[in-house]
């Protein structure tokens, strides 16, 4: 059953000042997607998601945003249902995260305090923290900008350099998140200037390059683990897996670590042993417990 | 609701307050009561003060000014507040009544300062005064007072969201701020000028000045300028900085 597209641009162009940002945009976004946007800084990615939130109107084109025409109206309608994390978010620096969550959800009084906390612990903050919101690293407030996107349990969640300060367990806490949106079916858009931050969550990833959309990725790239015996098998491995990297041995085997496209182990599996390398054990990255 | 998270985000300034206020109280104790009868009573220094032609047309003006000129762009340059607002016309309701909330704040922020720095300049707290220094006729001093401040809260409220409309129009606190001072110097600049003083009435500040629109013995009253007439201008005033606000925030892009 094809799933509701709840993000549609179809052919949007969008000038800002004399630069032509976007120029005949066209993609789409379905419940349950992750999709990835890439470009160089001031290459218009954070202009589509303020496209998709109603910051800016396109000067040609629809963005559709569930099955609504984002345009003004009669009364500036804001799309509903999105959670967005764009840029740096402005919370009240005198007041602790908890306090600037409630303060937000008192907005629209969907939630209370009991999924305030339960998002705040999902982000791996303490709800309970008395620390003001002056003195959190940036790490910190990269968390409490995503537990303000997702407490409100958006339709579409929107999240602008996602991963930017967090350190492995933030990401892996930011990877527990997604799986969760993409399990509750919303659609989502990650957006970077660094593609491989962003890649591995990602079903479609696209490049953002002179106002035009290119699809540089078309299913989502795993993270895979491989263990082999010997050093001249991984040597092996470098040659056949682009993007192969060595790291730290798992149970006493060489062990390196590729991306691909492989939907599972026996599919890769099968692919290694074309090339005659037959591994000892194949893992994803989730996992595996580094020590 | 939105109103609390708004006003939260009003105050937050806490620099800015201080600064106003300050500023405010320090000015107190320079008021030039030299025109009357050097007053013991704190009511008497109240309305003084409150009608000094450079505090009222231009002190207390400009500093309200520096604490709304970068309400609206501050909100809706902040993803978090704006992204669960339904409409951009329903965040232009709360704008209007958090505005409303400081205007009357601030209002009655003038008169307790004024009303601290009397006591401690030890001035009598007395409900009875000597009205003949001010007034042709009898007046009660709560009476006085409670016009004054209206004026004050009435004249902030209207000009206030018309400033506002600047700060949403080019989305810049500084042209906004700009703006202000020049309302301010205008009303000033155009009392100070003998022969077009009869235009006095027209400028946007004159409306706060208490003693240009009450019969008084104090300052000379602009002729046809009354109490009616200004709540008449103000309430023009903000119901065009209103449909200005509306027809421009709906299309707002930023």
């Amino acid at each position: 059953m094809e799933k509701q597209r709840l993000i549609q641009f179809k052919g949007v162009k969008k000038k800002l000042g004399k630069t032509m940002i976007l120029d005949g945009i066209n993609f789409s976004v379905s419940a349950g997607e992750v999709v990835g946007i890439t470009g160089a800084n001031g290459s218009g990615k954070t202009t589509i998601l303020r496209q998709i939130c109603g910051f800016l109107y396109p000067d040609q084109g629809e963005v559709i945003v569930s099955n609504e025409i984002v345009e003004p109206g009669l009364v500036g309608k804001i799309p509903a249902g999105i959670g967005a994390l764009i840029e740096t978010p402005t919370f009240l620096p005198q007041f602790t995260g908890f306090q600037n969550l409630a303060l937000l959800a008192g907005i629209q009084e969907k939630i209370g305090k009991e999924t305030i906390k339960k998002s705040l612990k999902m982000v791996g903050l303490e709800p309970m923290d008395k620390k003001k919101v002056r003195k959190y690293s940036q790490g910190m407030l990269q968390r409490l900008g995503i537990a303000q996107a997702i407490m409100e349990e958006p339709k579409i969640l929107l999240l602008d350099e996602p991963t930017n300060g967090l350190d492995k367990d933030g990401v892996d806490l930011f990877r527990q998140i997604l799986e969760k949106q993409i399990n509750d079916h919303v659609a989502i858009i990650l957006v970077s200037h660094i593609e491989e931050e962003i890649s591995r969550f990602c079903d479609k990833v696209y490049l953002l390059k002179d106002g035009k959309l290119e699809l540089i990725q078309k299913q989502k790239q795993r993270e895979w683990i491989i263990l082999v015996r010997t050093v001249e098998e991984l040597e092996q491995l470098s040659y056949v897996l682009t993007d192969f990297r060595i790291i730290k041995r798992v149970g006493g085997f060489a062990t390196g670590q590729c991306k691909g496209e492989w939907e599972s182990k026996q599919e890769l599996l099968a692919f290694l042993m074309s090339y005659h390398i037959i591994p000892e054990k194949i893992m994803m990255e989730e996992e595996v417990v580094l020590c | 609701m939105l109103t609390v998270g708004l006003i939260q985000l009003f105050i937050h300034n806490g620099w800015r307050w201080l600064v106003v206020t300050g500023t405010l109280f320090g000015l107190t104790f320079f008021i030039d009561r030299t025109g009357v009868q050097k007053s013991e009573n704190i009511f008497e220094f109240i309305v003084t003060g409150l009608t000094q032609h450079y505090l009222t047309l231009i002190v207390i003006p400009l500093l309200y000014f520096l604490l709304i000129v970068d309400f609206i762009p501050k909100i809706m340059a902040s993803n978090v507040i704006y992204i669960r607002a339904r409409s951009k016309v329903r965040l232009l309701f709360y704008f209007i009544v958090v505005h409303f909330a400081a205007a009357f704040t601030f209002s009655v922020l003038c008169f307790i300062l004024f009303f601290i720095s009397g006591w401690v300049q030890g001035m009598h707290v007395e409900l009875s005064w000597d009205s003949a220094q001010f007034f042709y006729e009898e007046q009660n001093p709560l009476t006085i007072l409670t016009s004054l401040i209206t004026l004050y809260i009435v004249t902030l409220t209207s000009i206030g969201t018309f400033t506002m409309f600047i700060s949403l129009r080019y989305f810049n606190s500084v042209i906004a701020l700009g703006f202000g001072v020049f309302l301010c110097l205008l009303s000033y600049i155009v009392w100070m000028i003998y022969p077009i003083r009869t235009m006095f009435k027209f400028t946007p500040i004159a409306q706060m000045m208490f003693f240009s629109l009450y019969p008084n013995k104090i300052s000379e009253q602009v002729e046809n300028f009354t109490i009616d007439w200004s709540i008449r201008y103000n309430l023009i005033v903000l119901f065009i900085s209103i449909i200005l606000m509306f027809i421009h925030i709906r299309k707002k892009q930023f």
